[in-house]
């Protein structure tokens, strides 16, 4: 009795391999279809490699001096080089930013505000966006800087402001290459719904307030936005 | 003839209005019983359009006249339409309650009967008002003479009824507006004939003149002359005196009245006085908000001479990155001397979510807004049976918070709370990552592998 059940099994067992002919057809396709992954991927790294080069051509980011007020949904992203660049914008104006402690130095540029009536952001991911309706960084009164997390294929200037600790210190230049340093007051993560009244908030306490803002928490693939946002609340220290 | 108007329920002629009327009514002898009818039925509607009070509305009385006077007939102190009794006589189904008041108990039958002198008339009308006769002072006196008087009749006699009718417009504490009803013939003499100018001279300035083609269309609520009458009478009860300002007992630009009429019983920041009677605090109606709101003061200034309220839109600039949907408050104020402080507590509405409040403050010297949020102190006050939320901040004269900018012994102050009208920025996107890619190629060479090892397999 057993013996036969034995039997029963390799016989349908038998039954369930697929013909020879059509065994050889599948292996073909899993071959194929694993070359066509691997040239797909090899072409998106050719073009995130492409997209995320470094910028040493000046010509290349002479839009910078427009203000924005339209958000990109494919921002560039190549990281212009600070030293070979040529970037030049008012003397009064914010040209550049320095956050030592989460690594950043970055260009910044104008923005607006966006038909959405929201901040815009900067054209470039690497570059820090002073939004116009505010005062210049320095000035009494409330400056707001807002930067990119992250692009489709690398991380933003501001990727890592989370990061930073009350009392660290950063450094605003200038379109005549003077510089201004900010001392960090408040980090603050709150949800995007909360985050414009607290980002437009000035505390009299301090006369020269510069505010960051970026992204944080989850990414919600609906809205493809992110939950919250990161606010630095900073204070002119030195100029 | 249509159903009659019975006392009026709603809507009072010109509400809230405080007047005298004084009716004269023709009784000479070209008015029939039939046409006195349709004159007292005439007068009751009119009457009946307006609401009676003898504090707060309007009093009326009437007396008869022809060639001579009769005397007062209803008097003003009386609740001329007397809301108890109805009807039109002309309809006989007028209704009356017998409390002896009222133009439906008192004037019921023709006094007169001789000859037409509106100069007597106007004259006597006069006379009643300077005697008093239950006139109120500061309350708009009305003299309303109807006749049916012939072109003659009001011609005949014109300088001395023109000089009456001076002499009634000057009548009393504050004068007498005068509204002329001319009926039937006296309708065709000044429309028609040469009465004109002086019926125009004897009403005067801020008089008017209504005309009639007969007693029993006077008497017709659907002819629309009682409306005709009852406008006339609201206009020149607005030309002749405007509704008096009502009294400020402490200088703060608001009423009394208006004050008395806010929360607590007029005592918006409940210290157990009438806001109406301190110079440091002010309630009055917020008209964006269409509440009181209470301002109080102390320090070194207390002397509240105005509060305002303002939509943003309103103010000589506007404020990029916020919105002021309950718009802002503001006040002047009078300090003990220059330079001094204000501390001010602003009573709303209401308790608020103040969370995403941020207090900013106006400064019209300069058509800026400045951050503010932080010198202000969020609280909450209990008025009789209500909760509000309070505001609680100082402001130094001739400081950077002072509206006008200059230390000069009085401090402006337009602020409020807003809220940041531009969205915060959206700065990323969903990433694909490095590892990602690369685990795709490994991915894929797994599968070519795990493929080519069974091609060959199977080759075999």
């Amino acid at each position: 009795m057993a013996t036969k059940k034995i039997k029963d099994k390799n016989k349908k067992a038998k039954k369930s391999y697929p013909a020879p002919k059509l065994r050889k057809r599948l292996s073909l396709m899993l071959v194929f279809g694993g070359l066509i992954v691997i040239a797909s991927s090899i072409i998106l790294l050719y073009i995130r490699q492409n997209k995320t080069a470094t910028i040493t051509d000046g010509s290349s980011i002479a839009a910078f001096d427009q203000i924005v007020t339209e958000n990109s949904d494919d921002p560039d992203e190549r990281k212009p080089d600070i030293k070979s660049v040529i970037y030049e914008v008012q003397s009064d104006a914010p040209r550049r930013i320095i956050i030592p402690a989460i690594g950043v130095d970055g260009f910044i540029q104008q923005v607006g505000t966006t038909k959405e009536n929201a901040v815009a952001v900067p054209t470039n991911i690497h570059i820090g966006g002073w939004f116009d309706d505010s005062v210049k960084p320095g000035q009494n009164g409330l400056s707001i800087i807002d930067g990119h997390v992250s692009g489709r294929y690398t991380d933003g200037i501001f990727k890592r402001l989370g990061e930073l600790k009350s009392g660290e210190k950063f450094q605003i230049e200038y379109g005549d290459r003077s510089t201004k340093t900010f001392e960090i007051v408040e980090n603050r993560k709150l949800t995007e719904a909360d985050s414009s009244n607290f980002l437009f908030q000035k505390t009299s306490q301090i006369n020269s307030q510069l505010n960051l803002i970026t992204c944080g928490g989850n990414f919600d693939k609906n809205t493809e936005e992110y939950a919250d946002r990161i606010v630095i609340v900073s204070k002119l220290i030195e100029s | 003839m249509t159903a009659p108007i019975v006392n009026a329920t709603t809507g009072y002629a010109c509400d809230g209005v405080k007047a005298d009327l004084w009716f004269g009514n023709d009784e000479s002898g070209s008015v029939s019983s039939s046409e006195f009818n349709d004159a007292l039925d005439f007068m009751y509607q009119i009457s009946d359009s307006f609401e009676y009070d003898s504090v707060t509305g309007v009093q009326a009385g009437a007396f008869a006249w022809d060639t001579s006077t009769n005397d007062i007939i209803v008097p003003i102190t009386e609740d001329f339409a007397d809301t108890d009794d109805t009807g039109l006589i002309q309809d006989t189904n007028v209704v009356v309650d017998g409390d002896s008041k009222g133009i439906r108990e008192l004037y019921s039958s023709k006094a007169g009967g001789g000859g037409t002198n509106l100069t007597v008339a106007t004259q006597h009308m006069a006379d009643l008002v300077d005697a008093g006769n239950g006139r109120r002072s500061d309350v708009p006196q009305i003299g309303i003479i109807l006749t049916d008087a012939s072109e003659g009749q009001l011609t005949g006699d014109a300088a001395n009824w023109i000089t009456a009718g001076d002499n009634l417009r000057a009548a009393g504490d504050g004068g007498v507006g005068i509204v002329l009803v001319l009926i039937a013939e006296a309708a065709t003499a000044y429309t028609a004939g040469s009465a004109g100018p002086t019926v125009d001279a004897v009403a005067g300035t801020g008089g008017l003149i209504v005309t009639v083609p007969t007693y029993t269309e006077a008497a017709d609520p659907a002819e629309g002359h009682v409306d005709s009458v009852t406008d006339a009478i609201c206009d020149t009860i607005e030309t002749i005196a405007p509704t008096p300002v009502a009294p400020i007992n402490d200088n703060d630009n608001i009423s009394t009245d208006e004050e008395d009429s806010g929360p607590n019983n007029g005592d918006g920041n409940n210290d157990g006085v009438k806001d109406s009677e301190q110079t440091s605090v002010t309630t009055a109606v917020n008209n964006i908000l269409g509440a009181y709101t209470t301002t109080e003061t102390s320090g070194d200034c207390t002397q509240i001479t105005d509060v305002s309220f303002y939509e943003e839109s309103s103010l000589a600039a506007t404020d990029p990155s916020y919105d002021y949907d309950l718009g802002l408050h503001g006040f002047t104020v009078d300090c003990s001397s220059t330079g001094g402080t204000v501390d001010v507590t602003y009573y709303w509405d209401k308790v608020y979510d103040t969370d995403d409040w941020n207090y900013r403050k106006f400064n019209a010297s300069t058509n800026t807004f400045l951050d503010f949020n932080d010198q202000v102190t969020y609280g909450a006050a209990v008025l009789g049976a209500s909760t509000v939320t309070t505001v609680s901040y100082s402001v130094t004269d001739g400081g950077e918070f002072d509206g006008d900018g200059v230390a000069n012994g009085s401090i402006l102050d337009p602020i409020g709370p807003s809220e940041a009208s531009i969205s915060a920025p959206n700065t990323g996107f969903s990433q694909t990552t490095n590892i990602t890619l690369y685990a795709l190629i490994g991915a894929g060479l797994a599968l070519s592998t795990v493929g080519l090892y069974g091609y060959k397999k199977n080759k075999r």
